[in-house]
């Protein structure tokens, strides 16, 4: 159903100048801003158009030499951030615009969140056939990072999903772009971090389900090898598969964690007495009030709870609700306060399946010689590479950490990882990154000199930009 | 109580906050702006997520023909008519500027006064012979008392409650509710960067909240967030002599 179209042309031109109605003058504000994991971030002038005039007014009129757009900032690091720029928030740009369902597809706002869409969707009967770890970000996020999920080896990123999407560019133009139309654009913005514009709306295609549930099947693995090799056999056994594993588990233990695997179940099988559950909350639960001290998430604690997570992982098939399986952090609000005031980085890097048994053992070695706990390590592994010029996945294994901020010892830990992940031929996730140098990052992605060559071409002023952007030299020097 | 409603004025925040809680009672929506292409966004969204019927018309307060033509527009706009209709836009206009320029204190009268109130008066005569149907409009705190730093903006307000006050009398007995919303400022465009994080600042949709409770008790008068009922209260009790010296 579309809503019917009835929309008339103002009759601006009979009107008498001079008052601003109910159009809002272009105004800042002085925000306080960082990433996800709270680790550095500022004071920054931020703009919160309601309109798509507003934000064009923004774009074309804000006295900041830079923008970035900020969805609901769960970016880890930099990527939404931008120092003496100024960020655009996308947050009140978030309706649902379209939904065919011949031709299975949702269009909305960049600014919508996932959670609103899949609120919307779930009942309906449809998913979004690609959804990160959190369902609190929004499309224009999700796309400029072009997220993967637990189904990257079936899959691939989200960008793969994208039917067309809208970009507002610097000279105030609307593109239409899609793998066939302004293809370049396409590709440079998936992926391109918001450095190509800002994504207005987007149509994405669906994924038909019968019902909320999945099922899930996990199995405990004792070690890295036999955790890897599972993994490898039973992806293709199911749509999702990840890996969770203990991150301070030493010696012959290292590596070892619980594989889970997961997909929709149809509504012949629902299980006798599991009703769907109706709505979905589109905010999370109980938030953690306040910032947690040190010892909350240190060495001993989450050596403890991994050890009775790891205890408590039964082998064996059980039916759970999707928010469940895919967001298991949404549950608690505002969860990287967990980590204390210091905040936490996410290192998160892709590693070619030849060298990932090694390279990962080497992750894990160093992080656990650190003591830096890591509460959430993730291994799933990767299908083919996407469209997107700085798209982050390509064949190989993920393995996901969350780093706490040890203080001074943390950048040569972050460097030491980034060696051991360029040896094995590996890249790093600009969505999570908050640490590495461009000369790494330019090692990392053969195809950065496309993307910046494309981005020049969108935006020839250098209207945008990020804090990140400038630390890895995304864009050409102009 | 549904049916359809006309938002005049739906592409401000607080109108949209209000058109969101209407489409989940599962109020119709017919969604007038100046900006047609952005009402028409707002009613695929809230049709979509309601499943309610939603239209949407450009519309701009300023143009005496338009706004003569509203009401019947929204009427037939939808099957089944309208039931309610609520009055969104106003301009606001720094009181420096129409000190320095008078034609951008009419306009604002023409806009907050003369089309305000001729949208409410020919709503008044389609909806007086349908009880159970309701009008409102959005007047201001700023109409209660006349400050330095807006009066002009406030006198405007102030016509508008007084004429409300009226409506709402004549209404009454035919079972028509009238609602005069009086909203402290909100978090939206208009106040972004005027207040940094002011917890006076009220979220739209606590605005849309007090406003549908308000118009389900059939009340006339709604102060939003409730703290600005006692506020003015107090600020209308104080002699004239006292309240210039206020810094506000």
């Amino acid at each position: 159903m579309t809503a019917p179209d009835d929309a008339r042309v103002p009759r601006d031109g009979t009107l008498p100048p001079g008052v601003a109605v109910s159009a809002s003058p272009l105004r800042s504000a002085k925000v306080s801003l960082s990433g996800w994991g709270r680790f550095g971030g500022d004071r920054s002038v931020a703009y919160r158009p309601e309109s798509w005039r507003a934000l064009s007014d923004a774009v074309a009129s804000a006295p900041e030499q830079t923008l970035i757009a900020r969805g609901l900032g769960r970016s880890y690091g930099d990527s939404a951030l931008n120092g003496d720029g100024a960020v655009v928030l996308t947050e009140r740009l978030g309706r649902i615009l379209d939904l065919d369902e011949e031709g299975l597809t949702v269009t909305c706002e960049g600014g919508t969140s996932l959670a609103r869409l899949l609120s919307f969707l779930v009942p309906r009967g449809y998913f979004l056939p690609v959804v990160p770890g959190t369902r609190f970000v929004t499309v224009g996020g999700a796309l400029a990072a072009d997220v993967h999920g637990k189904n990257h080896h079936v899959d691939g990123t989200i960008g793969r999903h994208v039917e067309e999407l809208t970009l507002l560019v610097s000279s105030g133009e609307t593109l239409r772009c899609s793998p066939r139309e302004n293809a370049e654009a396409f590709d440079a913005t998936i992926g391109g971090m918001g450095l190509t514009g800002f994504i207005l709306s987007a149509r994405l295609r669906l994924l038909p389900v019968e019902t909320p549930l999945v099922r899930v099947v996990k199995r405990r693995a004792k070690d890295l090898d036999e955790l890897l090799s599972r993994l490898y056999e039973e992806e293709r056994l199911s749509r999702y598969s990840v890996a969770w594993v203990d991150g301070l588990a030493r010696g012959r233990s290292l590596g070892r964690g619980i594989l889970m695997r997961g997909d929709h179940v149809p509504l012949a099988e629902v299980p006798r007495g599991r009703t769907s559950p109706g709505g979905l909350p589109e905010s999370a639960g109980p938030s953690v009030p306040f910032d947690a001290p040190s010892f909350v998430l240190g060495p001993l604690s989450v050596a403890a709870f991994n050890a009775v997570f790891y205890a408590a992982g039964r082998d064996g098939t059980t039916y759970a609700g999707f928010p469940g399986f895919f967001f298991p952090l949404d549950a608690v609000g505002a969860w990287n306060r967990l980590y204390g005031r210091r905040g936490f980085i996410q290192y998160q890097a892709l590693l070619p399946r030849e060298a990932a048994a090694e390279a990962c053992r080497r992750l894990l070695e160093e992080i656990s010689r650190e003591r830096a706990a890591s509460f959430l390590a993730v291994l799933k592994t990767t299908g083919p590479e996407g469209r997107g010029l700085l798209s982050f996945p390509r064949p190989g294994v993920t393995l996901g950490l969350d780093v706490p901020n040890v203080g001074e010892r943390l950048r040569p830990l972050a460097r030491r990882l980034d060696a051991i992940v360029l040896e094995a031929g590996g890249r790093l996730y600009l969505a999570k990154d908050s640490l590495t140098d461009a000369a790494t990052f330019a090692a990392m992605y053969p195809r950065l000199a496309e993307f910046r060559a494309a981005q020049g071409r969108l935006d020839p002023q250098g209207r945008f930009s990020s804090t990140q952007a400038r630390r890895l030299a995304l864009l050409e020097r102009r | 109580m549904t049916g359809n409603v006309l938002v005049a004025g739906a592409g401000s925040t607080l109108a949209r906050a209000l058109a969101e809680g209407l489409a989940r009672r599962g109020h119709g929506l017919v969604l007038a702006a100046r900006d047609a292409a952005e009402a028409k966004r707002t009613a695929a969204d809230l049709g979509l997520r309601f499943r309610v019927p939603a239209a949407a018309l450009g519309f701009d307060a300023r143009d005496a023909g338009a706004t003569a033509a509203l009401v019947p527009q929204a009427e037939a706009a939808l099957p089944g008519g309208l039931a309610g209709v609520v009055v969104a836009f106003a301009a606001m206009p720094d009181q420096e500027e129409i000190e320095r320029d008078r034609t951008a204190g009419l306009a604002m009268i023409d806009v907050n006064v003369r089309s305000t109130m001729a949208i409410l008066e020919s709503a008044a005569a389609l909806l007086e012979t349908r009880p159970g149907s309701f009008l409102c409009a959005f007047s201001s705190v700023a109409g209660d008392r006349g400050r330095r730093k807006n009066y002009s903006y406030g006198a405007t307000k102030a016509a508008l409650s007084t004429a409300m006050e009226g409506l709402s009398a004549r209404l009454a007995p035919k079972g028509v509710t009238v609602l005069c919303v009086k909203p402290g400022p909100a978090d939206s465009a208009m106040t972004w960067g005027l207040f940094p994080s002011s917890p006076l600042l009220a979220q739209p949709d606590t605005v849309a909240r007090d406003i549908l409770s308000a118009l389900a008790r059939g009340r006339s008068v709604v102060y939003t967030p409730w703290y600005w009922r006692p506020v003015m209260a107090v600020l209308r009790a104080l002699p004239a002599a006292v309240f210039r010296r206020l810094p506000i």
